[in-house]
């Protein structure tokens, strides 16, 4: 029983090492991305729609933070940023559709018991 | 592929916010009836490393860069609803945090990058992938498929916006000048989107092919053999 909970333990440990690993290396190597232009911004640079485009604002404008130390260290701040406020919102929306699904089911079972036969 | 702000006109990017709000609205309905709590942390997952994957941008053409989009990798893993999902989670942080996309046109990155990238697309891969899978192996269906559709996943999405982008009144641009550089760049770009996908799925269905909403079959793992054998 012990070795099989502790091959448990194992498992989930790589998992989770290897899932850090897996986010860490874009975060870290964000800043050496390729900064030439995606497709729409070259196109719209030579076709000249350019300056049709309007800047949105945003708390952290084009993967910034303002005031960071380094133009790298923003990128990889921003990235980390990014990276938590989107697991948090696609989970706590995973888990309020999950608590609305079991509602919805146990108000279903509870129905169904108070049928009459 | 992200569309700022002032290059569509309102009929467009309202159409376009109507249609994925219903997308949307359906997939939120679909996933909450059929959400297996065991899924949850792979939605969290999945959201956080497309997330991550889409800021690695690589050169394409000259003077060009494309990066990784993500969206039929989601649903092939989660299923199309939940893939849907997590592509406007992605979507809407980059639009709302980081102005990686107007918030006028985010109604049609949704549509181009989350629906027609995802759900439609994933149709299509489950079409050939059911087809293939009663001549060779689901696993091989499943790369086989998923190398394709996610190439063409790329390519949709982007004549989508190209589309968008012609029959607004702000770019007076005809599709025979918007195609090429926007298309047809993205054509290069679905490369790198299939070779991604493919790499990634390979991994996963060697080792939790459970994890994979598009594989059916029984899992295979070997653990399971030692287990059994202790």
């Amino acid at each position: 029983m012990e070795t099989r909970s502790a091959r448990k333990y194992v498992k989930w440990g790589l998992a989770a090492a290897g899932l850090i690993f897996l986010l860490a290396l874009p975060i870290i190597a964000a800043p050496w991305a390729s900064k030439k232009p995606d497709t729409l911004e070259k196109a719209a640079k030579d076709l000249r729609f350019e300056d049709k485009a309007v800047d949105s604002h945003s708390i952290l404008p084009g993967y910034t933070v303002p005031g960071a130390k380094s133009a790298d260290s923003s990128t990889r701040l921003s990235a980390l940023i990014g990276v938590f406020v989107v697991t948090t919102i696609a989970t706590a929306l995973a888990m309020g559709l999950s608590l609305l699904s079991r509602r919805r089911k146990a108000r279903r079972a509870g129905n169904d018991v108070g049928d009459p036969q | 592929m992200h569309i700022p702000d002032g290059l569509l006109d309102f009929k467009t990017w309202g159409t376009a916010y109507a249609a994925s709000a219903g997308a949307t609205g359906y997939a939120l309905y679909k996933v909450r009836d059929t959400l297996d709590e065991k899924k949850i942390p792979m939605l969290g997952i999945t959201a956080a490393f497309i997330f991550a994957a889409q800021l690695i941008n690589f050169p394409v053409a000259a003077g060009t860069s494309g990066h990784f989009l993500g969206a039929l990798l989601a649903c092939i893993l989660l299923g199309p609803w939940a893939g849907l999902l997590v592509m406007v989670v992605v979507l809407t942080v980059q639009c709302l945090v980081f102005a990686d996309g107007g918030f006028a046109a985010l109604g049609a990155n949704i549509f181009n990058m989350a629906v027609i990238a995802g759900p439609v697309c994933y149709l299509m891969f489950a079409i050939l992938k059911g087809a293939m899978a009663k001549k060779t192996s689901e696993r091989t269906a499943i790369l086989i498929s998923g190398a394709f559709f996610s190439w063409f996943s790329v390519v949709l999405a982007s004549t989508a916006c190209a589309i968008e982008l012609s029959i607004s009144n702000i770019v007076k641009l005809s599709p025979a000048a918007l195609f090429p550089p926007i298309v047809g760049v993205n054509t290069l770009v679905g490369i790198g989107e299939a070779f991604l996908t493919t790499i990634i799925l390979v991994v996963v269905l060697q080792s939790r092919p459970d994890l994979v909403f598009a594989y059916n079959g029984p899992p295979l793992r070997l653990g399971d053999a030692t287990e059994d054998a202790a």
